[in-house]
């Protein structure tokens, strides 16, 4: 009784000024009931079937004095414990039902019927595969959960959710394999999860955020994908999926360093295929690092090393020359950057346009003018190219090429080895949720290299790799 | 404290030590078969003498707390300085070689870059160093592919006393392989993470010390037979080994400090004590001549382990005698 008065009361009082805050009274002689709901939100068609419906026809045959539970039909029928769950039941879509003679510890019977329409689970365009499947996860967290319990059909794929965000409250997702998960990595997420303060999370790129390891990290330690299939995969290696609602982007952890040049079409492809693919993409992004930097340190201050052919062109290639070498190479980083980002935020029509002229003209005019040489311009264009081979890795290798190519440029080559150095000694002393960051490579793992450069037959990689679950499980069973 | 942060696996063993002999050889052998030869097969003859001797040691505090008693500190102290000279001497050595690449270069700015990157790299946890060691198997598989284009060059083979010098001179302290030998973790042991522990194989710190030796020396004499020293590409690989061969330097003076172990006062201390002796050494450099710091060398790298062997051994025999007694 006293709950059903405060919320009588409390409910119309704290949803003030929401024109789409509603609330049916349903009368059956003494008995009262009332529904609210935000429409929208809820979906009317299953208040009207599985709430409303239900209980009329209940007190037309007479059977109004069955319990609630009885009479309700919908799926999701569960009493809220305390005022708080009754609001934020309502505040996530759900509808609540009210009347005289709840339990005295009930604060309303909370009724699933939240509007689940979403965005169709169509492929996610940054990452296409030519084989494999053409789904990917939308905006609803509960969607996302269920295509990755389509693929991992097992009672020890556990999910936990929170909520996150004052204001905001959104639901947070988490799955793992019990058994296979890295319990310590599943400790620090949960701990971090807990820890957060923001009023408001809207996207999963926030949450990544926020869990993080290091305050400044260039390199992300926390996955993401669209992809189901590729989620599913990392799952059953022992990480850690985030699902964050509103956000078609799950999150990963660990995520080690090697993932970034890992793609679930491998699997798809004979391992001979695939290690030469993952090869190249490694040797790719060495080249799109270190190719402009090192091209720099040498021709400005070691000249003397490169074959006398080569020096006596690169020399020809300078003369008349306006700026340095190191200033050449930059400029034409950053006009590369600005027409990247523009054709990125162009409406496609305008952005293809936009890339033909800053390519063609603008190239051609640069060169013309004495701006910059053929030479810088195919090495900043091909190591430009190379980097995109590499999609988690292309924002942060556009900075750290930066960064070496003004110490080669200034200090030569020993500058570039000493800050070779120490960035391969920060990584070294890096990790994810506890796991290395260069594993399987360093601390070197031998069940997690069959599956880095070199890519193992999938029949023979019969563990699952210590590296990332620091358990020892077998793939397959013996029959 | 995390002792398992101060703990390095076999693998990591095996490439410090292949950076550490190889560093060496780099710097000093000059292309001398001899000295690379000596030189390989002494590491390896101590990496098994060290594995046998510090099995069931975490450091060498406790390493030469329980061989030496209350004279510990001094043979610790005496380690520290052969150490530090080695290490000096190496990475000045070092400084002048990249300086042969500028016109108007400054040898101290070098020398202090890579002195720092090496206190970088064990400041919190030997796991930068020693897994730094573990990636310049990329360096070492570039050596290898680039030295295929190079053309011939210069080895010679001369067994002389001066050239029997010199391979100590490239192999630098004893002291450095029993103390990576004392920070070795295995399977038996329960500081071992599960981590490590289901990582795969967990080979026998010996064997690992022993083909570290020797495959260091191979590639050595691969790079000269091959003429790769005059490709600037391959010296920069090269120079990564002899970075990593200084981080096991680091490593073990930490460890002969026993730096790890120490509340945060004392460790700044001992750090003070070894800035000290490594500003002695650069010092003393050119005061010392070449042959009798050559030869203080040498005596210290051969009389240490046989004192080491000779004390632990002597004990045994007291303490089987007293049993028998019994």
């Amino acid at each position: 009784m006293e709950n059903f008065e405060l919320l009588k009361n409390a409910l119309p009082k704290a949803f003030s000024d929401m024109e789409d805050f509603f609330s049916r009274t349903l009368c059956f002689g003494k008995d009262e009931f009332f529904i609210y709901y935000i429409r929208g939100h809820s979906a009317g068609d299953a208040i009207n079937r599985f709430v409303i419906a239900p209980i009329s026809q209940a007190y037309l045959h007479g059977e109004g004095e069955n319990p609630i539970e009885s009479i309700v039909t919908n799926s999701g029928f569960t009493a809220a414990k305390s005022f708080e769950e009754a609001k934020n039941a309502l505040l996530s879509g759900n509808a609540l039902l009210v009347f005289e003679c709840m339990p005295k510890d009930a604060f309303g019977y909370i009724c699933a019927t939240r509007n689940e329409t979403a965005r169709p689970n169509i492929e996610p365009e940054t990452e296409n595969v030519v084989r494999g499947p053409h789904e990917g996860f939308n905006e609803n967290a509960q969607q996302s959960e269920v295509l990755l319990r389509r693929r991992i059909k097992s009672e020890r794929l556990k999910s936990e959710k929170m909520s996150l965000g004052t204001l905001t409250k959104t639901d947070v997702i988490i799955m793992y394999i019990d058994g296979i998960v890295n319990e310590r990595a599943l400790y620090i997420l949960k701990k971090r999860l807990r820890t957060i303060r923001a009023d408001a999370l809207i996207d999963s790129g926030s949450v990544e955020m926020y869990i993080s390891d290091g305050n400044h990290a260039l390199y992300p330690t926390v996955g993401n994908s669209e992809r189901p299939d590729k989620v599913a995969g990392k799952i059953l290696e022992g990480r850690i999926a985030v699902i964050v609602d509103g956000s078609p982007v799950v999150l990963t952890v660990p995520y080690l360093f090697c993932e970034g040049f890992q793609v679930s079409e491998d699997y798809a492809k004979s391992s001979f295929f695939a290690t030469f693919v993952r090869s190249l993409r490694f040797a790719a992004v060495l080249f799109a690092l270190y190719l402009p930097a090192l091209f720099t340190a040498l021709v400005t201050h070691h000249m003397d090393f490169l074959p006398r052919e080569m020096a006596d062109y690169m020399a020809s290639t300078r003369e008349g020359m306006t700026v340095s070498l190191l200033w050449e190479v930059v400029t034409a980083f950053i006009i590369f950057e600005i027409l990247r980002e523009v054709g990125l935020r162009m409406p496609k029509a305008v952005g293809s346009a936009v890339g033909i002229v800053g390519s063609l003209i603008l190239g051609e005019s640069a060169v013309s003018a004495g701006i910059i040489s053929p030479f810088v311009l195919i090495i900043v264009a091909f190591s430009a190219v190379c980097n995109f081979i590499c999609a988690p890795y292309m924002n942060p290798n556009g900075l750290y090429r930066f960064a070496v190519l003004l110490v080669s440029g200034f200090t030569g080559i020993f500058g570039f080895f000493a800050f070779l150095t120490a960035t391969l000694l920060a990584g070294c002393t890096k990790s994810s949720f506890g796991v290395p960051y260069f594993a399987p490579f360093a601390p070197i793992s031998t069940d997690g290299l069959s599956d880095f450069l070199y890519m193992s037959p999938i029949w023979k990689q019969k563990k699952v790799p210590a590296c990332v679950s620091g358990r020892s499980v077998n793939r397959t069973e013996e029959r | 404290m995390n002792k398992t942060r101060y703990r390095i696996s076999a693998f990591q063993l095996f490439f410090l030590v292949f950076a550490y002999v190889f560093s060496g050889l780099f710097l000093f052998a000059k292309g001398s078969l001899t000295a690379t030869a000596i030189s390989c097969l002494f590491a390896a003859a101590l990496c098994v003498v060290a594995g046998c001797l510090c099995r069931g040691f975490s450091s060498s505090v406790d390493f030469y707390g329980a061989v030496f008693g209350r004279f510990s500190d001094i043979v610790r102290f005496l380690s520290l300085v052969f150490i530090a000279f080695g290490g000096v001497r190496a990475i000045y050595a070092f400084s002048l070689e990249i300086c042969a690449y500028y016109k108007n270069a400054n040898a101290a700015a070098v020398f202090f870059v890579c002195v720092f990157l090496a206190v970088f790299a064990v400041f919190r946890s030997f796991s930068g160093a020693s897994r730094f060691a573990e990636l310049c198997v990329f360096a070492v598989a570039a050596i290898f592919l680039l030295c295929l284009l190079g053309r011939g060059g210069n080895v010679y083979f001369s067994f002389s006393a001066q050239e029997v010098l010199s391979s100590f001179d490239s192999f630098g302290s004893s002291a450095v392989i029993f103390s990576l030998y004392l920070r070795v973790i295995t399977e038996d042991e329960a500081e071992m993470s599960d981590f490590a522990r289901n990582a795969g194989a967990h080979p026998s710190p010996v064997l690992c010390g022993v083909f570290g030796a020797l495959f260091a020396g191979l590639l050595y004499i691969f790079v000269c037979i091959r003429g790769g020293m005059s490709n600037i590409l391959l010296l920069l690989f090269a120079w990564l080994l002899c970075m990593a061969g200084f981080f096991a330097g680091a490593v073990c003076v930490s460890d002969v400090l026993g730096i790890p172990e120490c509340e945060k006062g004392k460790a700044l201390r001992r750090a003070m004590l070894f800035a000290i002796i490594g500003t002695a050494s650069v010092l003393l450099k050119g005061a010392v001549p070449e042959y009798l710091r050559a030869e203080a060398s040498a005596f210290y790298n051969v009389i240490f382990p046989c004192v080491l062997f000779a004390v632990l051994y002597t004990r045994e025999r007291k303490m089987s005698r007293a049993d028998a007694n019994k």
